[in-house]
């Protein structure tokens, strides 16, 4: 089947066909549950949330004035959606320990994991990564995964571009940090 | 290899998280719920349109009223028996005493008419209130 536009399947939603919102949902719902996952870390409350998210975006679509990309405008209503989702599950988080380490530390961890097989280093990343702030996972998901530009990720987050670049060395620094402390605490039970 | 530039090549090692296979299906039976259970819209007898409009005469119209009297021979009179010995109460009461003036001025018919465009306003809305519950 040919691939057309957002922009034409939006407007065959607008005029009354509903079924015209299926070929964006296949399109975008991967990235969806991606950043969903990445910010509640539970598979059935991500794909419950990215639903979520598809839906407020069918509800509200006569509202995108097309000033924004399709793209950047949903995930925006997905990054939403999963935040809300996470701070109402706030209470049931445990806070990790910080681990602040220097920068040889640093170049230590970045050896240590280096040596690691894909496996392994997956698993520590995965680890790691779950041991941040969910606007820490969703930033490296967009940037890193996603490979969005920062303005559109500030669009997303509602932050300007220069908050996003500070917001993403410092997500960047906690991950070693926290690969750091995971690596220590292994080295501590062997 | 920079630092940054071996994080994201270890980040984008990580495998990607899939949603279920029937993901598109189960958001687009929702998207078909939230199409059939669109709420009945009641719509108002008279649209917002032409009660702003009918607003908008009126008021006019009663301005143009107002500002006639203030025209008229003798329109500016005012008594004079809110007027104590030494202060001068009327000051107070002389947008009322306009007002009132300003409506006597204006005919039984024109007031009918005002009254009643005021009652079906407030009919229209009580009916549409109710019949959006």
């Amino acid at each position: 089947m040919e691939a057309r536009s957002d922009s034409y399947y939006i407007a065959e939603v607008l005029k009354g066909n509903p079924d015209s919102y299926a070929p964006l949902v296949d399109k975008y719902k991967q990235l969806a549950f991606s950043l969903s996952m990445k910010i509640l870390k539970n598979r059935e409350d991500a794909e419950e949330s990215a639903q979520d998210a598809f839906v407020k975006a069918y509800k509200s679509l006569e509202s995108f004035k097309g000033g924004a990309t399709f793209k950047t405008w949903f995930f925006r209503i997905v990054y939403t959606t999963a935040i809300s989702k996470v701070r109402g599950k706030q209470k049931n988080l445990v806070s990790f320990e910080d681990y602040k380490v220097s920068d040889n530390e640093l170049i230590d961890t970045e050896n240590a994991v280096g040596q690691m097989t894909a496996e392994e280093r997956s698993a520590h990343l995965h680890k790691a990564m779950d041991e941040l702030d969910p606007s820490e996972r969703a930033i490296l998901n967009l940037y890193y995964f996603e490979e969005m530009p920062v303005d559109d990720i500030a669009a997303i987050m509602d932050l300007t571009a220069s908050n996003v670049k500070i917001k993403l060395f410092r997500s960047r620094k906690r991950l070693y940090e926290q690969l750091h402390g995971l690596l220590k605490s292994e080295e501590a039970l062997a | 290899m920079k630092k940054q530039d071996l994080l994201i090549a270890y980040l984008k090692e990580l495998p990607r998280e899939e949603p279920s296979g029937n993901f598109t299906q189960m958001v687009m039976n929702r998207v078909q719920l939230e199409t059939i259970k669109s709420p009945v819209v009641y719509q108002s007898l008279i649209s917002k349109e032409v009660w702003l409009k009918v607003i908008v005469v009126s008021g006019l119209l009663l301005l143009g009223a107002v500002i006639l009297y203030f025209y008229l021979p003798g329109g500016t009179n005012s008594t004079s028996y809110l007027t104590l010995p030494k202060i001068d109460f009327s000051i107070l009461f002389k947008p009322f005493l306009v007002f009132t003036q300003a409506l006597n001025k204006i005919s039984i018919t024109f007031l009918g008419v005002l009254i009643a465009i005021a009652s079906l306003l407030l009919v229209d809305q009580l009916y549409t209130r109710f019949a959006n519950r």
